[in-house]
């Protein structure tokens, strides 16, 4: 228990040092963007928190399958974990996203693909969440959300093709010189990108083993309450039976 | 750990406000390519009344003549706030009209220009850079306020919880 | 495979006396449709043009809100009558089981379909009864009752299950009721087969996909 602090520290510090690394890299070292000036710059954060946005559905994924094939406790904390954590960096994407449409295409909303894809995304894994909340703990509860987080991965694949095919069929009600927006991903760019990516995954893997950690804290609080709650039973059964035994013979006389 | 949060959220908060200003320095120099911005000031139809150009009066005072095709594309604002988005072949009199209505205001437009023609008009105010400053620190606020309101509920959660083990444990002893 | 099919059509057939009897599914299903139906072309002034924009994507909203009322009640009616229990105690593999659910679902959201189409062309006055549209419809619905029935399963031991059903089914059927309204789009805008391939096949792939995900996964929701 005294070496995990530590190790939180640690990373931490780490994510802290990458996200100053990161600041200085977007705010003060890549060059401005020619075509969509300053406003640019939001791509090196709407970006990352999609990426990692989507990282969290392969984990929930994984850790659901994982917890089927092998019923560990573990498997659906971090599902959990994920799905929790997924949800702060899709609505963080989807807003970032909206931001940045306003004024470069002038509409807050388009029906751009990955933009439909991660909103639809956000409601099935709110669903999931909200499932877990209503359904009583315990052992249903954990397989029937593992089974639930795998649809949602499933389906991931299937609504960006419908949304791709979506866009197509209706273009998008942005024109002008900031409607393509298909700015060239290489040299300081690029290398801002990567960086910012890379420590908002750092974040992303400290969120969620910080929700991890509350989590196991909750299981743990549960079976506490359950073995006091048993001990209190315990102690109320052996001291009926006692009294009884004892009132018997004084009801008797 | 609860005040460390506040703190460094309040510390990336005011790291943000000079970079801002100091990426805003570097960009004015940054012009676009092939845009032209500026106040609509003279509107050229043919005989039939029908949209043809119009001159625009950009902020060094030149004067540029553009003029328009069926594939120019539209993105104009009233002063309603309604936004029309179409071609000009769509419907020629609904983009006379709107060039009409923008000149009336002086409000500036930006023009895509290739060869003098048009191909693409839109609201100025979308390429404004000063402007889309407000933008860009709204996104990065949203970010920072997002995580940090999240890591401070689990980490107040988390310290609540670590105090109820410790007396359960007690109790269980 | 023959016996099989013989003990999914036994399973489904159940369903279906249940609701020869019962009626509820069905007629809940039809009702409220229609009555979404309704209340749009009350909310929005139907000109021609207008009528066929936002016809097929009224349609698809009613069948899909409308589906469900009609899945929920299905499991509802297992729940009630503690008979869940009973059809997982019976010596068939749990994913014939799912398959008969499936296709009494299928059945019944077909049988609303048969009544809601006529009565929508009616009132918004576009032609959608066409062997593309039929196509479309029993895609769309098999699509509805393969996701529908998985989720209905999982959240038939909710507290509130009518709020939970939506809430899973409406996000994950998105890729369908979009390729559901687009294809019905382009067929009333007189497209043909050619016209929405894309959408068809996407619909399709839908289908396969929640079908074997959906009954690998059913074994996991019956386990006790």
């Amino acid at each position: 228990m005294a070496a995990l602090p530590k190790i939180r520290l640690i990373w931490l510090g780490f994510t802290a040092a990458l996200m100053a690394l990161t600041l200085w890299m977007v705010f003060l070292w890549v060059p401005t963007e020619i075509n969509q000036g300053n406003i640019q710059r939001a791509l090196y954060f709407h970006v990352p928190v999609a990426w990692t946005a989507m990282v969290a559905i392969v984990l929930i994924a994984v850790a659901s399958v994982a917890y089927l094939k092998t019923r560990d406790e573990k498997w659906d904390r971090l599902a959990v974990a994920g799905a929790e954590t997924g949800v702060i960096f899709a609505a963080l994407m989807l807003i970032t996203g909206m931001v940045w449409a306003k004024p470069v295409w002038g509409v807050w909303w388009t029906g751009e693909a990955k933009l439909t894809t991660t909103l639809i995304l956000f409601f099935i894994y709110v669903a999931y969440l909200m499932f877990r909340a209503y359904f009583p703990p315990g052992e249903q509860r954990r397989r029937l959300a593992a089974i639930i987080g795998l649809i949602g991965a499933i389906d991931t694949p299937i609504i960006y093709y419908g949304a791709q095919l979506w866009e197509r069929a209706h273009p998008s009600a942005v024109v002008g010189p900031y409607s393509n927006n298909d700015s060239s991903v290489d040299g300081p760019v690029g290398l801002t990108l990567l960086v910012a990516t890379i420590a908002f995954s750092v974040l992303f893997v400290y969120v969620a083993s910080e929700r991890y950690r509350l989590r196991k804290q909750e299981d743990e609080v549960m079976a506490l309450r359950r073995a006091i709650s048993l001990q209190a039973l315990r102690v109320a059964t052996t001291s009926d039976s006692t009294e009884s035994i004892s009132s018997a013979p004084a009801g008797g006389a | 750990m609860r005040n460390f949060f506040v703190l460094a959220f309040v510390a990336l908060t005011a790291l943000a406000l000079p970079s801002v200003a100091m990426a805003q320095s570097a960009a004015t120099s940054a012009a676009s390519d092939g845009n032209t911005s500026g106040v609509i000031t003279v509107i050229q139809v043919d005989s039939e009344t029908n949209l043809v150009g119009f001159v625009l009066s950009t902020q060094n005072g030149e004067l540029v003549e553009v003029s328009v095709n069926d594939s120019t594309s539209f993105g104009l604002e009233n002063a309603a706030g309604d936004r029309w988005v179409s071609d000009f072949g769509e419907d020629p009199t609904e983009a006379l009209l709107r060039i009409t209505d923008q000149r009336e205001r002086f409000a500036p437009v930006t023009v895509t220009v290739a060869d003098g023609v048009a191909s693409a008009v839109v609201d100025r105010e979308q390429g404004d850079l000063e402007r889309n400053l407000g933008f860009l620190f709204a996104i990065y606020i949203v970010t920072w306020a997002g995580f940090f309101a999240y890591i401070f509920i689990v980490s107040r959660r988390q310290s609540d919880l670590a105090r109820e083990i410790k007396a359960l444990t007690s109790q269980v002893g | 495979m023959g016996a099989s099919l013989a003990t999914v059509w036994t399973l489904a057939r159940k369903d279906l006396l249940l609701e020869l009897r019962s009626k509820d599914i069905v007629l809940a299903i039809v009702v409220f449709a229609l009555l979404v139906i309704a209340i749009f072309t009350f909310a929005i002034e139907l000109t021609p043009s207008r009528a066929r924009d936002v016809g097929p994507g009224v349609l698809w909203a009613a069948v899909a809100f409308a589906g469900v009322l009609g899945l929920n009640r299905s499991f509802a009616v297992e729940a009630e009558g503690d008979t869940l229990d009973g059809l997982m105690l019976t010596p068939v593999s749990r994913e014939l089981i799912f398959f008969g659910k499936v296709l009494g679902n299928f059945i019944f959201i077909t049988i609303a379909q048969v009544v809601i189409f006529p009565v929508f062309e009616a009132l918004f006055n576009i032609s959608v009864l066409q062997v593309e549209t039929i196509v479309i419809a029993l895609l769309a619905s098999l699509g509805f009752a393969a996701v529908g029935t998985a989720f209905a399963a999982v959240s038939v031991r909710v507290r509130s299950r009518e709020i939970m059903l939506p809430l899973l089914f409406l996000p994950t059927s998105v890729p369908l009721i979009m390729a559901a309204v687009e294809s019905t789009s382009a067929v009333v805008d007189g497209g043909s087969w050619g016209d929405f391939s894309e959408w068809l096949q996407l619909a399709i792939a839908f289908d396969v996909i929640f079908m074997i995900a959906s009954a690998v996964l059913f074994q996991f929701v019956l386990e006790e």
